[in-house]
């Protein structure tokens, strides 16, 4: 994830998106960046507020949620939904339809990823907060 | 992989530990990297390609796929409901979890997109597809169904 940072210009080929790609494989091996980690839950909290939607009942899945956003963030450079199979995640999080907020989220407040659910739904509890602890917790013991 | 707090999941789905019966494809595979990146040989997406085809050419009883992500909130809920799949229809239903991260090929090949996809293979073709969660009265009620058996397992147990 550090590559995008890269310092040199001695080396311009390897900061290419070729070296990117490739740190995109060991995400899910390693903590996020905990700063992503921390936009991505305010994020969720403001535009719950913002939307009148709601956490689902179960915080985990919020927190899953978040978590995925926080790691495509950190690999991708946006926030790609991580509910969804893509066929090129990079050209995807360029293209930017289903970076969250997604359009469906925007345009229709449809959320699959169960994160920002409307008051009518089954799955909806009453918070529009969670705290950095709760999301630990939730996606404590995943890979 | 059960949600720490699925007990207070509203589904209506009895939380069941992980059950051994719920297998992820089978790691035949060569270790490749989890192809997101798109620079994954061609050969090593064929070998992917006949390991899931082997499994589906050979399996005898129709095969129930979950595509999942890792960090797909709703995908985590299908765990229980897949274990209580695999529990009541034992030998007569084969489960799987398929972690689009690690096999896209596959997940790209039937078109997967919104996750969880939930799919029934029969005789190697897709007979149901369910983008989403379901609990399991729905779920079994539509296994039960392509099945066709007549002696049904517990017959409807309503949720």
């Amino acid at each position: 994830m550090m590559l995008r940072a890269c310092p040199s210009a001695t080396r311009p080929a390897a900061c290419g998106r070729s070296s990117r790609s490739l740190v995109v494989v060991r995400a899910s091996a390693e903590p996020t960046d905990s700063k992503n980690l921390e936009i991505m839950r305010k994020f969720s909290e403001q535009y719950a507020k913002r939307s009148n939607t709601y956490f689902c009942v179960d915080k985990s899945v919020t927190a899953v949620v978040i978590q995925g956003l926080a790691e495509h963030k950190d690999t991708l450079g946006a926030a790609l939904c991580p509910c969804r199979h893509y066929d090129d995640k990079e050209a995807e999080a360029t293209q930017g339809y289903w970076n969250c907020p997604c359009v469906p989220m925007r345009e229709r407040k449809e959320c699959h990823c169960m994160l920002f659910l409307t008051e009518d739904n089954d799955f909806a509890g009453r918070e529009q907060t969670i705290s950095m602890e709760e999301i630990k917790n939730g996606i404590s013991g995943m890979r | 992989m059960a949600l720490s707090s699925s007990q207070r999941c509203t589904t209506g789905a009895k939380v069941l530990k992980a059950q051994p019966v719920v297998r992820r494809v089978l790691p035949v595979l060569p270790a490749t990297k989890p192809a997101s990146s798109r620079r994954v040989a061609a050969s090593a997406q064929k070998q992917q390609y006949s390991s899931f085809e082997d499994m589906l050419t050979r399996s005898d009883v129709p095969l129930l796929v979950d595509f999942y992500a890792t960090w797909c909130g709703p995908c985590q809920m299908m765990t229980p409901v897949l274990g209580a799949m695999a529990a009541r229809f034992q030998d007569r239903l084969r489960v799987v979890k398929i972690d689009t991260d690690r096999y896209p090929g596959v997940a790209s090949k039937y078109r997967v997109q919104a996750l969880p996809t939930i799919a029934l293979f029969k005789g190697g073709n897709i007979v149901f597809r369910f983008e989403g969660v379901l609990n399991e009265a729905q779920l079994a009620e539509r296994i039960q169904y392509h099945l066709g058996s007549s002696s049904g397992a517990s017959a409807g147990t309503a949720e």
